[in-house]
């Protein structure tokens, strides 16, 4: 006679076998949940030239009110180039020449200078300009 | 007495674009990547908005580098780096600040050449001396840099908990490539 054939010990194979593919499940789920989508939260909205200038006056307390958010920020292309990775920046103006925001973009879209444009990206903090990643165009 | 000052900022002014135009090269779109390779697993985080100059005259180049926008192939693996390891809340930037040992070895025309690199490298709060080769590349008028070194993760105190231990590697390739523009517009 099989141990298969005892109820007792059928039931509990069965409940194991359960269990481990729920187990597996958590961990895959951990191990290969998808990327947090900033496009998907509610986000901090702001003029280029205010987020530049709030940057400029106190680095720290802006990282507090902006780094690793949901920015959502409004201005006029300044510049646009292109990355190493031939990704698509737009650079919009900050009341100081020397300092804007530079948004990298996640999908290429062709964009020209002067354009007036709101983005939504993720702030990775200030160089000598404000930064936002993976940016998609709002308006 | 007016006239005066004006003349003068006419004159500093043109001396600053001048000294900017000649020796300063820099980027805002360089790459640093870096690469764990663990029994495992492997980890590849790339970074497409790193800041750098480079001073031809004095030979000096600095790198500014911000943590969050690492960008790795697995969510855990970026929430991780930021949250429990580079702490980038706290600590969002790393750089390097250092000085080409070797400059002269560096020609006009278009080539090739091996600089030797000595500085500072900041990461986590943490600043330790390094030394690196790199490559610097001219070529059609154009500079560009390359770099290739390890950094330990204990020298930063960086902890990896015992649990992870066998997902990353104590010690981690870092690869920097750069491309510069003339400084002279702004």
């Amino acid at each position: 006679m099989s141990l298969l054939d005892n109820k007792k010990i059928r039931v509990i194979l069965f409940i194991t076998l359960i269990a481990l593919i729920f187990a597996a499940g958590v961990f895959c789920y951990i191990m290969y949940r998808p990327h947090r989508d900033v496009q998907r939260e509610t986000p901090v909205e702001v003029t280029a030239i205010g987020l530049v200038d709030l940057y400029q006056i106190d680095e720290s307390s802006a990282n507090l009110r902006f780094l690793d958010k949901a920015v959502q920020v409004k201005g006029v292309v300044a510049e646009v180039e292109i990355n190493q990775a031939g990704q698509i920046v737009l650079i919009l103006a900050g009341s100081d020449p020397l300092s804007g925001v530079r948004c990298t973009l996640r999908e290429n879209k062709k964009v020209l200078p002067g354009a007036q444009i709101t983005l939504k990206g993720k702030c990775s903090g200030y160089l000598s300009d404000v930064i936002l990643i993976d940016c998609v165009i709002v308006d | 007495m007016k006239k005066s000052t004006f003349l003068s900022l006419v004159i500093i002014s043109g001396m600053i674009t001048s000294i900017h135009a000649q020796d300063i090269y820099y980027t805002k779109k360089g790459q640093v990547s870096f690469f764990s390779e663990a029994p495992l697993e492997n980890i590849v985080a790339h970074n497409n908005e790193v800041t750098s100059f480079i001073d031809t005259k004095k030979a000096e180049i600095v790198f500014s580098v911000l943590i969050k926008s690492f960008r790795f192939e697995k969510a855990l693996m970026e929430e991780h780096f930021n949250t429990s390891y580079l702490e980038s809340d706290k600590y969002p930037k790393a750089t390097f600040n250092g000085k080409v040992k070797n400059p002269e070895v560096v020609k006009p025309e278009d080539g090739a050449y091996q600089v030797s690199v000595e500085g500072t490298l900041t990461i986590h709060n943490v600043s330790n001396p390094l030394k690196t080769t790199a490559t610097v590349i001219i070529k059609n008028g154009l500079l560009s840099g390359m770099a290739m070194f390890n950094i330990r993760l204990t020298d930063y105190r960086i902890k990896i908990p015992s649990v992870v231990s066998g997902n990353i590697a104590e010690v981690v390739e870092v690869r920097v490539n750069c491309e510069y523009t003339p400084y002279d517009r702004k």
